[in-house]
């Protein structure tokens, strides 16, 4: 007992051990996995990231039938980080799809912008409305790719 | 593939008991759980033994059961046994003898979750 | 005086998660338990044959539990492999390793820290928390986060670890070594802390066995039982691991057994950090999962089970997972009977229960 109160004599004068977050900043430590960052150039639109996305928080949808345009939609706010689409992506060593050392601000009053976060974020401008348009993402993605196939399956019958 | 030292056995509902009865000895063996898997149309349960101070040794009693079939309690033999008793009552929806429902699930939840034709 | 029905639970201060137990008293007796367990049935199992594929497994397994998600996703991913026919190289099995021991530290820290404050022993469980945050500094290090980790992967590892790494973890484990023999020996010799713990909720090795403990609740009665030894799934014996038991089997001793596991932990990571072998970090992975397949892991809390069935499609068949602390229930709810109501406390926390793992 006697040892556990000199030791918390000892702590009384020493540094303390927490800061004084939010007042002191709490900087993202190295190596940290923070949010996706993709790069359209470089993409071969495979899937494979929305594949093995386990939250499903990347989402591909076909806006133009004729070229087969897909566009990238990433919902940072559902991303688990854990990085099995950067190590899935087949172009992650020329940087399509990288995880940089930065959290995401938490969804206040503004939503975060950039053209690195693919089309969905940048689309939006009332925090409220991530949610409910994240789910007709969902629902786009799986219409947009039935009718893309059924397009396609069309164009060929009437080649022949 | 099927583990090597998974040692089956293969058992009806009327002589698992005594089957289990006869072979545990409970400083040689430990109970690690019941488990059920929904083969469609039927479900396979297995009592899961380990061996203590070995490698690897994995014994395993094994019954193909129909959905409405009444479960022996192995709880007389293994008094740890009944959690896993009731989680089959819960989860698959079996009929286990002296089993107490609504312990796994909320008494509103769905029934018998884990079985194939269950869509939630 | 007659019977008083007294809840303890779903909500309680010293519970970190809902459980709930009814117990009958009388005069501070408890003669009767009833428990209630599932307040966080989440459908793991059902989403992991219905929604999510075999590669999406890991980090689904990862989110049964905050604190061994290290252990869940290695469970899977061992199982997934053996189903696959995969070899991993010494390297990998190494890297697995480390994390795996540097997770069983943190969360021992954890439970020893809570029993600690549900003694009344605010100043301990500080102290204690204090030493666990340089094992959460060296995973943040090696893995990228905090609390989920999503380290191992199928075939391999998330990434590889690189000599500044390396050295930072050293020189952490150094300073954590002596802070943990610090803390240990408030916990060994402290006179209050004694007063609440020893004697309290024993175990005998008899009743261990008949109710088939697992880990350090095992290991406090002087059960021998360790996953680690029983089963073949990581190197384990090659980088120095040895049993820790004691006898006593009280709250006490279940303490001084995860310290005894922490020291031992600690060395066997300095063993792999002085010697990682040469070698890549991820295999290559072809095929898909097809038969069926037990898995025993030691998670900190003690032995985890994992049965998978996979027919060779992308979804698996089965994925059943039974966590430590269910277990240890049937025991704990023994155990009650006779104990004194201001014991049950310090006797729930020494089990370091997991409820989210056991409802799933």
């Amino acid at each position: 007992m006697l040892k556990m109160f000199i030791e918390s004599f000892k702590n009384l004068v020493s540094e303390p051990e927490t800061i004084k977050y939010p007042f002191s900043p709490s900087p993202e430590p190295k190596g940290y996995r923070g949010v996706i960052h993709y790069n359209e150039e470089l993409c071969i639109f495979c899937d494979k990231c929305e594949n093995i996305c386990p939250p499903g928080a990347i989402k591909f949808v076909v806006v133009d039938y004729e070229s087969g345009k897909k566009e990238y939609n990433y919902n940072p706010y559902l991303c688990i980080y854990c990085g099995a689409c950067v190590r899935e992506c087949p172009k992650a060593d020329d940087g399509c799809l990288v995880q940089v050392e930065k959290r995401m601000p938490p969804l206040g009053r503004s939503v975060p912008k950039g053209k690195e976060l693919g089309y969905f974020i940048n689309r939006i401008e009332n925090p409220k409305e991530v949610e409910i348009k994240w789910r007709e993402i969902e629902e786009m993605n799986v219409k947009s790719k039935e009718e893309y196939k059924a397009y396609k399956r069309a164009k060929r019958v009437k080649k022949i | 593939m099927v583990n090597p030292n998974m040692q089956i056995e293969e058992v009806t509902l009327d002589n698992v008991v005594d089957k289990i009865k006869e072979f545990y000895d409970e400083r040689e063996w430990n109970f690690i759980t019941i488990n059920a898997t929904d083969l469609g149309g039927e479900i396979q349960i297995d009592w899961l033994f380990s061996k203590y101070r070995a490698k690897n040794i994995i014994k395993i009693f094994r019954a193909n059961v129909s959905y409405d079939a009444f479960i022996p309690s192995i709880v007389p033999v293994i008094p740890s046994a009944w959690l896993a008793e009731w989680e089959l009552a819960d989860l698959f929806g079996l009929d286990v003898e002296n089993a107490t429902t609504g312990v796994f699930i909320a008494p509103d939840g769905p029934k018998a979750p884990l079985r194939v034709d269950t869509k939630l | 005086m007659g019977k008083i029905i007294v809840p303890f639970g779903s909500q309680h201060i010293a519970l970190p998660e809902p459980i709930s137990f009814l117990f009958e008293t009388e005069n501070e007796i408890i003669t009767k338990v009833e428990a209630h367990i599932g307040y966080v049935h989440r459908g793991i199992e059902k989403a992991a044959i219905t929604k999510f594929e075999y590669t999406q497994l890991p980090y689904l397994t990862a989110r049964v539990c905050g604190l061994c998600s290290i252990t869940h996703a290695g469970a899977v991913v061992h199982g997934i492999e053996k189903l696959m026919d995969i070899e991993v190289n010494k390297r990998i099995d190494y890297l697995r390793m480390l994390v795996v021991e540097l997770d069983r530290i943190h969360s021992h820290l954890l439970a020893n820290g809570h029993v600690a404050e549900v003694v009344g022993y605010e100043n301990l469980f500080m102290q204690t928390f204090r030493a666990r945050e340089d094992v959460m500094d060296v995973l943040e290090a090696i893995t990228g986060n905090r609390v989920q980790y999503d380290y191992q992967t199928i075939g391999g590892v998330a990434r590889d670890m690189d000599s500044e790494i390396a050295e930072f973890a050293k020189k952490k484990l150094k300073k954590l070594k002596d802070n943990v023999l610090k803390v240990m020996e408030f916990h060994d010799s402290d006179y209050t802390f004694g007063l609440k713990t020893k004697g309290i909720g024993v175990i005998s090795k008899e009743m261990a066995a008949k109710y088939n403990t697992a880990g350090p609740v095992a290991r406090a009665s002087g059960l021998d039982t360790d996953v680690r030894a029983e089963f073949d799934y990581l190197p384990f014996e090659e980088v120095g691991y040895k049993m820790q038991l004691r006898s006593e089997g009280d709250v006490w001793a279940r303490n001084m057994v995860r310290f005894d596991e922490i020291l031992n932990s600690i060395e066997m990571c300095e063993n792999i950090l002085n010697n990682l072998p040469e070698g890549e970090y991820k295999v290559k992975v072809k095929g898909r999962p097809k038969g069926e397949v037990v898995v025993r892991v030691e998670a900190p809390r003690g032995e985890c089970f994992y049965y998978l069935r996979g027919s060779g499609k992308k979804v698996m068949d089965r994925v059943r997972i039974r966590v430590p602390t269910y277990a240890n229930i049937p025991i704990l709810k023994e155990l009650f009977l006779g104990a004194k109501y201001s014991d049950a406390q310090a006797i729930v926390l020494s089990f370091d229960p997991c409820m989210s793992c056991t409802a799933r």
